[in-house]
């Protein structure tokens, strides 16, 4: 890619989010979707491989149809209400074509097809754009709307995104796509709480941010897209693999990690919405996304061959990771003694 | 009145029929020249001048050039136009797609054609269309350079995306 | 409390930073010192809980449990490093802060007042469990091992934490204190049934009762020696301290509650003790037998009376001194013949005379002698249960003979008998060995004099 393109391509991405997540008009909101869309689309084609061509245009083409969708919710709510402003959504029928719309953007489950094939085709930075700060706006708008959406309905697409992340990410060995199934069942956690407590929400999606983020960048780090790449790639990095390993078990939410306290600030909530069924549905199906968490963590650290590793490239010395790593990893691991603060900022 | 806007109407439709059945996106662009033409002298004899214009300027000036532009950088040798038979099968799918449409939507007979304008019935002293121009350029300025700026990355996309010798493309650029 | 658990956060940096020539003399005595202070929780007193702050509190029932495993954490130092003499040192340091890492863990679980943080504690001394199974056990079968210890804990676990988030919806406080004191209605509906199992069974599996067992001997089997240690001393009283804890919480039970777990502990005792009868792998055996003497605990727990609690204590106590010891003892035999298989290791008495004391005494603590606090503890059990119903006689008295059994039948079959002739040179015993079985030995002996210790009643 042109050096002179990324700048471009960079400055939009940071404008798109910021538009969509400023604004109070549902047009200017779908802008900034648009141009964000337009924005990662260089991005995910980079290597202009065929699989990040088909990733592109799969992404340009979900993307497109719900920023469709999201216009002609907005159009039919001002046709009927005479309100362009994003927290007068008060048309039940658009409300229902918000959901699916942003459901599409951001993958979850009926919608959630495009999502893995996706990350799996781009670049690992760009497949943690994606699930970061790709997913922000559309959950904003998601946020500003939660008045007036349908709690049974999120709530079922939640529980079905945490099964379905959880259920289908067992069977993978791609790194990729493991984390995009991982993005799937964490959006469950962030749906089914949305209705009821939006800051809750949205302190989810920061921990899970920092915590993926900080995962995308050391898998980065020791280029591994798949297990057994992660499996030799302790004699380069040790320090970072052990951390690996932590930060995984994290984005399981295992307790004395940082993972622990979205779930656990979810399952108290819930509780107190009388939701004690659906809090205990959805914290056993996150041992189904456990599970592949752990097959990580195992090729990551846990089982270290007790011989060294024959593959001469995996000594190479490399530069050891960067600045930006160490702080996520730490805040992905060591955040949970500090909850009642964060929950009182966020 | 009434059998132009009707004619308009059909041109349209056929418009966007040529683009949708057409094999080779270098005859598709005909089709889509004679839609937006005709779409825009639709919303024109309405009573809409001032949409219609910046409609058509949008269209032939902006989407039109950039899709013209990208679709002869990856170009093919030999394409394929409505001469073929394939084709007819896809115009009588599509045909039959927008007729069933039209009949499920309830438009062939209840509502007629009128000369209902979006403004007003009749005729209309001052275009009220009109003084949108000066509020685009004067509250709307953040909004209409950040849509300027949304076409532009289209471009500026479509450029990065298709240029270069090893997609396809005619030149290398 | 944080007198104690800072010092032992701070031996991370000790066993991370000093220097490889004191890295196993400096840990460990660093944690013997903090054993020796810790030994000031038992110091009796009147008060129901002593230094209670806002998070932590010491009462009888936690007190003895708080020493026990500061007590464990050099012992575990000192029985590892024969298996780590030939890891690099960075490994050696990582190892070592593995098994410092869950003890502030456990020393919170232990002592904390609130229910919350207990689950937290409670949960977090998974992870390093995990690791030094999974990370340091010798054969491949380690990962299912703790796969399995993960799931079966995690499956059960998190209804408590629902559970625990309800009760703390409902009743506003997660204090312990302050929840004995509010008297829980006394409801049959099936949401409190559903509620009283889900905060029971969490306790249960990590107790681990009868038929949710399954996970323990996998990992005993898989772990080495520390991760054993661990496991057999610390981390199954952190079940029974749990059940103890919350059926306070939960007043008199419901029939529906009492019979499955009375039935699955006493039936389980039984099962396990005849399945060590026909063990072959002596740390799958010495697994089995902590089920067994579990399963008495759990029935202790059931009870809910001040007998009951007493006995559950005291054997909890001398279970974890006996299975830690007899788990060290397996592994000097194992680090020497590199089987655990007890048709192999036969007739070890001639080669290592020294040795074979220590196996006599703890087989003759775990079968519960006369003068050990094991006998008192059960005999205690047994009283109370069968004060509870006549008709459990038949299953404690028959599960008592076959633990001395399978005790008898460890001991004569490891020392006794002609040696087999693939063994007859080994290495000879180390000071470090006796010294590690000595430690063990002594709180055993000395609790016998001075039983109201660890009795859990207050003085």
């Amino acid at each position: 890619m042109n050096p002179h393109t990324t700048p471009v391509l960079a400055i939009s991405l940071a404008l798109g989010t910021t538009i969509t997540i400023s604004s109070n008009h549902w047009v200017l909101a779908w802008t900034g979707l648009e141009i964000n869309t337009l924005a990662i689309i260089p991005l995910i084609s980079k290597s202009h491989h065929p699989r990040a061509v088909e990733a592109a245009t799969k992404y340009f083409l979900t993307q497109a149809a719900a920023s469709a969708l999201v216009l002609f919710s907005s159009i039919t709510n001002a046709w009927a209400t005479g309100q362009w402003d994003i927290t007068q959504l008060n048309h039940p029928t658009s409300c229902l074509l918000l959901t699916a719309a942003i459901a599409i953007k951001l993958g979850l489950v009926p919608f959630h097809f495009w999502f893995p094939e996706v990350l799996q085709g781009s670049p690992l930075m760009t497949a943690l754009l994606l699930s970061t700060l790709m997913k922000f706006p559309p959950l904003t708008l998601l946020l500003m709307t939660s008045k007036s959406l349908n709690p049974t309905l999120l709530t079922a697409m939640a529980l079905a995104s945490a099964a379905l992340g959880g259920w289908m990410g067992l069977n993978q060995t791609q790194t990729r796509k493991i984390l995009a199934f991982s993005s799937i069942s964490h959006l469950g956690w962030i749906a089914i709480i949305l209705v009821y407590n939006p800051k809750l929400a949205l302190l989810t999606f920061y921990l899970y941010t920092i915590m993926t983020s900080a995962v995308f960048m050391a898998l980065n780090k020791i280029k591994a897209l798949n297990l057994s790449t992660i499996l030799t790639s302790w004699t380069k990095t040790p320090m970072l693999n052990a951390t690996l390993m932590l930060m995984l078990l994290s984005l399981a939410g295992l307790p004395p990690l940082t993972g622990f306290m979205p779930k656990w600030l979810i399952i108290q909530e819930l509780i107190k919405q009388e939701m004690t069924p659906a809090a205990m549905a959805i914290a056993m199906l996150s041992l189904l996304s456990l599970f592949f968490y752990l097959r990580l963590a195992y090729h990551s650290t846990i089982t270290l061959p007790p011989n060294s590793s024959n593959h001469m490239k995996q000594w190479y010395t490399s530069k050891p990771p960067s600045t930006p790593t160490a702080i996520l990893a730490s805040l992905s691991i060591l955040l949970l003694p500090l909850s009642p603060m964060i929950h009182a900022i966020v | 009145m009434t059998y132009f806007v009707f004619f308009l109407g059909v041109c349209f439709v056929l418009g966007i029929l040529g683009v949708a059945s057409n094999p080779s996106p270098y005859y598709g662009v005909v089709g889509l020249v004679l839609a937006s033409v005709a779409g825009c002298g639709w919303l024109l004899s309405l009573g809409v001048s001032f949409v219609a214009l910046v409609l058509f300027m949008v269209y032939l000036g902006g989407m039109l050039v950039v899709f013209v532009y990208s679709v002869a950088l990856a170009a093919e040798p030999f394409p394929e136009a409505w001469g073929d038979w394939r084709v007819l099968g896809y115009v009588v799918a599509l045909v039959v797609v927008v007729l069933g449409g039209l009949v499920l939507g309830g438009f062939v007979g209840s509502w007629g054609f009128g000369v209902n304008t979006v403004d007003s019935v009749g005729m209309f002293v001052v275009r009220l269309d009109f003084s949108g121009v000066a509020m685009l350029y004067s509250r709307g300025v953040g909004m209409f350079l950040i849509a300027g700026w949304g076409l532009l990355l289209t471009l500026f996309v479509v450029l990065e995306l298709v240029r270069g010798l090893s997609r396809g493309a005619i030149r290398a650029v | 409390m944080l007198k104690i658990i800072l010092p032992t956060v701070m031996v991370l940096p000790t066993a991370l930073l000093s220097p490889p020539k004191f890295l196993w003399t400096s840990t460990t005595t660093y944690s013997l010192l903090i054993a020796t202070l810790s030994l000031q929780w038992l110091i009796p007193t009147y008060y129901p809980r002593k230094f209670l702050s806002n998070w932590t509190g010491i009462d009888q029932i936690s007190s003895p449990l708080l020493v026990l495993s500061c007590w464990l954490l050099p012992l575990m130092i000192m029985a590892s490093q024969n298996h780590l003499q030939q890891e690099p040192l960075s490994r050696k340091r990582v190892f070592i802060s593995t098994l410092i890492a869950v003890q502030p863990f456990i020393l919170l679980a232990f002592s904390t007042t609130e229910l919350a943080l207990f689950y937290i504690a409670f949960e977090a001394t998974l992870i390093p469990t995990l690791i030094l199974i999974t990370r340091w056990g010798n054969q491949p079968e380690r990962l299912s091992a703790g796969t399995y210890l993960l799931f079966y804990t995690l499956m059960s676990s998190l209804p408590l934490l629902i559970t625990i988030m309800h009760l703390y919806v409902k009743i506003g406080t997660l204090h312990l204190p302050t929840l004995e004191l509010t008297h829980p209605t006394l409801s049959t509906s099936w949401t409190s049934v559903l509620s009283g199992l889900a905060l029971l069974t969490a306790f249960m599996v990590k107790a681990p009762l009868y038929g949710l067992h399954l996970w323990l001997p996998k990992a005993h089997v898989e772990a080495p020696i520390a991760g054993s240690m661990l496991l057999a001393a610390l981390l199954l009283k952190l079940g029974g301290y749990g059940i103890m804890r919350v059926t306070l919480l939960m007043g008199p039970l419901s029939n529906l509650l009492h019979y499955p777990f009375l039935t699955l502990a006493l039936w389980g005792a039984l099962m396990t003790s005849s399945i060590c009868l026909r063990q072959t792998d002596l740390k799958s055996l010495i697994a089995y037998s902590s089920v067994s003497h579990m399963g008495l605990v759990i029935a202790a727990g059931m009870i809910q009376t001040h007998w009951s609690f007493s006995g559950a204590m005291i054997l909890m106590i001398s279970h974890g001194l006996t299975s830690s010891m007899l788990f060290c003892l397996a592994n000097t035999n194992y680090e020497r013949t590199h089987s655990r298989i007890l048709l192999l290791t036969r007739g070890l008495q001639p080669l290592l005379p020294l040795m074979a004391t220590w196996w006599l005494l703890a087989n003759l603590a775990n079968m519960s002698l006369p003068p050990t606090t094991n006998l008192m503890a059960e005999l205690t059990i047994m009283v109370t249960l069968f004060n509870w119903s006549a008709l459990t006689i038949i299953l404690t008295g028959t599960a008592t003979l076959l633990t001395a059994s399978y005790t008898l039948f460890m001991l004569l079959v490891t020392q006794r008998g002609q040696i087999p002739s693939h063994i007859t040179s080994i290495q000879n015993s180390t000071t470090r060995e006796h010294l590690l079985m000595t430690l063990h030995i002594i709180p055993m002996l000395l609790l016998i004099l001075k039983p109201e210790l660890i009795s859990g009643t207050p003085l």
